[in-house]
């Protein structure tokens, strides 16, 4: 069942993974002048521990960045590892000896020992589970938001406000701020910091993407709002320009399969319909500020009708899929493959999706647009979880600041440009990992919140020739070389490869249109668990989900929706609201 | 005068079995307690802080829980009939066929989809009764309006009821085929003689000849009575028809296990189990009362 779920992040997260992966691996040739950052920083902070008079080895490594420890600290861990992970042929290397750990050996003197491994996140979770319950739980875990409150109340982690301070490196605090600390304060109770939380990147605003060629051939004019959506897509599935056959041709696709997909939510999946309901300043699934500055559902808020008219006008036309309710995310997949849908809502990574469709026929085109906008104009969107998981420190470990420290080490070398300058042995074979995907990174590193947007700035100012192509990370440069092939191709009247044609259109055309669209961004104001919600919330949701579904299909009218509401404040989302209030104040 | 020593052997025999289910099935009852439990992994069974009842009564009090009840018993009982119901037919039907090859060959072509994981059959039964498949080709070719089955409150239970006796039927048929060759020949030769025809026989001979394995299978079936199969409805069913479709074990996976709600699942868990071993009890009181066989 998680299948779904991890399909839907799969992209974002697998971005995310290569961006903080090939970091930093290629290029490397040009940057003779560049200082190295690592050697730099650290002769600082033993420079400033020594006026400060401490010449304790021990107490200069916990208190600097980039200074190892002076004996080798060894620290178990619970490590997430690939079912499929690979070592280079004939090396007898382990997820506890491997290139990485030999690299942070190298740096800081550290070596892991794995107390569990788990591939899967379920497994993963359920030994963080029993390790918590047997009270014995590795020096450092990587954990969900829920076992991190949960492992923080119980007084099980080690306060790491001052390792943080000490000991994180300006770029770890660059890339936090990208998201205005936001994960940070996540992982702070009462003024302490309780883990280093790996960022999640923002999966950009919803766009609307159709099949240009069938537009042309329609003479179809652009989309502005609402009605012109409407009149393309009817356009579409009435005129049949796919040449599909009467009445094969599908309107927009909305993926109700399995617990993470629906109709609206989270924008890091596909076929929704999110920007209908923002249109409206309806903001489903999220906890906003209302009118009277505190928090509020947005399933049940009033602004949610004229959305939900919207759908279900949609769905009577036949705008919409007439078989939402039973298609699963791959059938709907499918469809766009096959040329049977030519509309759909996704974010600017949709190419990743579409590539199938234009490796079966060279001739198709999508387009994207950000709309309909509201009353100002603009698109407004909601951003989303700040964090993905949760790094922790055990109470009562000797060493925590080894965790911000090995952190801010890798992040140099995944994001930073340490990795250009530096041309020890244990930094090559660390580069030659992660070129070829080898072995599991033990500590690891997180993204920029704008990752995808610096992307596309960073490609094309390199395309415009205002910036030397060298001069990005390694995963950026891959794609500028990509599609700098697509155009060429383009130059030459030839038809481009399928993986430059998706960079391309993901990068260039998609993230262009991102990078220019302005639009309002609101903020959800809890992104937790209160403890009435771990309880009642599910049936809550079962309510919601069905209901909603029901408008959207036309089985109810739109009026029940105030029913819905009222049911759903009475059936636990009064008191869950209040909880959400008092958390929050 | 050798009797214990001889038992001794078998009781040895018993013992990995036994071992087996002491430490697999015995121990985990201590587990039960966490239904009475405010249960945190953090605090563990020792720590955790007692509700006494307070998780039955949320189940109970849970606005959709009538609902989830009745699909779960409708759909099991349904379940429950089919299961005995069309293996018997079928097996006396394949009784009937002399061709050896025949006979075997769709044996073993009407218990492959047993061996196949709802996984993989639900996509078999989504593209068959989806709004352009087969079916839906069918029903408006005889000028009926297409059907959305699995979106559809009205036939939701049906399609998981039939789908289920499809996927199993064969396999279930093993039994009865195996009962039926334990029959006496001699009775449908003195039967024959006596002029009963094959209907006859079918009646007098070959249904009370299987009637016990019958009972059998149906005391063994209804503990089970709570169970409305978690694999299909999970794979199958979407938010349109939680209303005719959404049973136990899925409800409380999307709370209990999505959610981490240990206490409420080892609640429903007892319940459960709860209702099963009345059944079983009594089932087997009826089988006893009624025939002269009993299984304990």
């Amino acid at each position: 069942m998680n299948k779904k779920l991890r399909r839907s992040l799969s992209l974002l997260l697998a971005m995310t993974m290569v961006t903080g992966l090939l970091g930093g691996c290629a290029g490397g040739s040009d940057s003779v002048d560049a200082v190295t950052d690592v050697k730099d920083a650290g002769t600082q902070a033993a420079g400033a521990a020594s006026e400060d008079g401490t010449s304790d080895p021990w107490q200069l490594a916990a208190t600097s960045t980039y200074e190892p420890y002076p004996e080798t600290v060894t620290y178990t861990i619970g490590l997430r590892v690939r079912a499929d992970v690979a070592y280079p042929e004939g090396s007898t290397d382990t997820a506890e000896e491997s290139a990485y750990t030999r690299f942070m050996k190298s740096k800081l003197n550290i070596q892991n020992e794995n107390a569990f491994e788990a591939a899967d996140d379920n497994d993963y979770n359920q030994k963080v589970s029993m390790a918590i319950t047997s009270g014995d739980i590795p020096d450092i875990m990587n954990v969900t938001y829920d076992d991190f409150k949960e492992l923080a109340e119980n007084d099980m982690l080690e306060d790491l406000t001052d390792a943080y301070n000490n000991c994180a490196s300006d770029l770890m605090k660059e890339i936090y701020a990208s998201n205005d600390n936001r994960s940070l304060d996540m992982a702070t109770i009462d003024g302490k910091l309780y883990a280093i939380p790996t960022t999640a990147i923002s999966s950009g605003p919803e766009m609307l993407w159709l099949r240009g060629d069938w537009m042309d051939k329609l003479g179809l004019e652009e989309p502005k709002t609402l009605e012109d959506i409407e009149n393309i897509v009817k356009a579409f599935v009435k005129q049949d320009p796919g040449e599909n056959g009467a009445g094969k041709t599908v309107g927009i696709p909305l993926c109700v399969d399995g617990d993470t997909n629906y109709i609206y939510g989270n924008y890091s999946g596909a076929y929704k319909a999110n920007n209908i309901f923002t249109s409206f300043g309806a903001y489903p699934e999220q906890w906003i500020e209302g009118k009277d500055k505190t928090a509020v559902y947005g399933s049940v808020q009033p602004e949610m009708k004229q959305g939900l008219q919207v759908l279900a006008d949609w769905y009577k036309e036949g705008v919409i899929d007439q078989q939402l309710a039973v298609r699963t995310y791959d059938d709907i997949k499918a469809l766009v493959t096959d040329g049977k849908c030519g509309s759909y809502f996704c974010g600017w990574w949709a190419p990743y999706d579409l590539a199938g469709s234009y490796e079966l026929n060279p001739d198709v085109e999508w387009r994207a647009y950000i709309l309909p906008a509201g009353s100002d104009n603009k698109v407004t969107m909601w951003s989303g979880n700040p964090n993905q998981n949760y790094f922790v420190v055990r109470k009562g470990f000797e060493h925590p600041e080894l965790l911000v420290k090995a952190k801010s080490i890798t992040l140099d070398y995944n994001q930073g440009d340490a990795a250009y300058t530096d041309d020890s042995a244990e930094c090559k074979e660390y580069l030659d990992y992660v070129a070829h995907g080898y072995g599991v990174e033990v500590i690891g590193g997180f993204d920029w919140y704008d990752a995808a947007a610096r992307a596309y700035q960073h490609i094309s100012e390199a395309i415009d020739g205002t910036r030397n192509p060298d001069e990005m990370n390694a995963y950026e440069h891959s794609l500028y070389e990509s599609c700098t092939k697509y155009l060429e191709a383009v130059n030459n009247k030839e038809k481009p490869e399928k993986a430059n044609w998706l960079d391309y259109n993901a990068r260039m055309v998609a993230s262009k249109l991102m990078n220019d669209t302005e639009v309002n961004i609101v903020q959800p104001v809890f992104f937790s668990q209160t403890d009435s919600m771990s309880l009642m919330w599910e049936s809550l949701r079962t309510l919601e989900r069905t209901t909603i579904l029901k408008i959207v299909t036309n089985e109810i009218s739109v009026d029940e929706f105030d029913t819905f509401a009222e049911e759903w404040m009475n059936a636990g989302g009064q008191q869950i609201t209040e909880e959400v209030n008092e958390a929050i104040n | 005068m050798n009797r214990p020593k001889k038992q001794a052997y078998y009781h040895l025999m018993m013992l990995p079995g036994m071992i087996f289910l002491i430490i697999f099935n015995f121990i985990p009852m201590a587990g039960i307690v966490m239904a009475f439990q405010n249960f945190s992994p953090v605090k563990g069974i020792l720590e955790s802080k007692w509700v006494g009842f307070d998780n039955f009564r949320f189940i109970f009090s849970l606005p959709d829980s009538r609902q989830i009840f009745v699909n779960t018993i409708i759909i099991s009982l349904g379940k429950i009939l089919l299961a005995i119901l069309i293996p018997v037919c079928f097996s006396l039907l394949l009784n009937e066929i002399k061709v050896k090859f025949f006979k075997r060959t769709v044996q073993t072509i009407v218990y492959m989809p047993h061996f196949l994981s709802w996984v993989v059959f639900a996509a078999v039964v989504q593209s068959i009764f989806s709004y352009d498949g087969p079916v839906n080709v069918l029903l408006t070719a005889i000028g009926m309006e297409p059907v959305m089955f699995l979106g559809s409150n009205q036939w939701f239970r049906t399609l998981m009821v039939t789908t289920d006796s499809w996927k199993e039927f064969g396999y279930g048929s093993i039994i009865y085929l195996a009962a039926l060759t334990g029959i006496d020949p001699g009775l449908y030769e003195a039967a024959s003689i006596d002029g009963a025809s094959r209907w006859k026989r079918l009646l007098y001979i070959t249904l009370p000849g299987i009637m016990p394995i019958i009972l059998i299978m149906l005391t063994m079936a209804l503990p089970n009575i709570l169970n409305a199969g978690f694999d299909q409805i999970f794979n199958l069913y979407n938010p349109l028809v939680y209303e005719s479709g959404d049973i136990l074990d899925t409800y409380v996976y999307r709370v209990g296990m999505l959610k981490r709600q240990y206490s409420l699942g080892t609640a429903v868990g007892l319940i459960k189990s709860v209702v099963g071993m009345i059944l079983i009890l009594a089932a087997n009181k009826l089988v006893t009362t009624f025939s002269d066989r009993r299984m304990f």
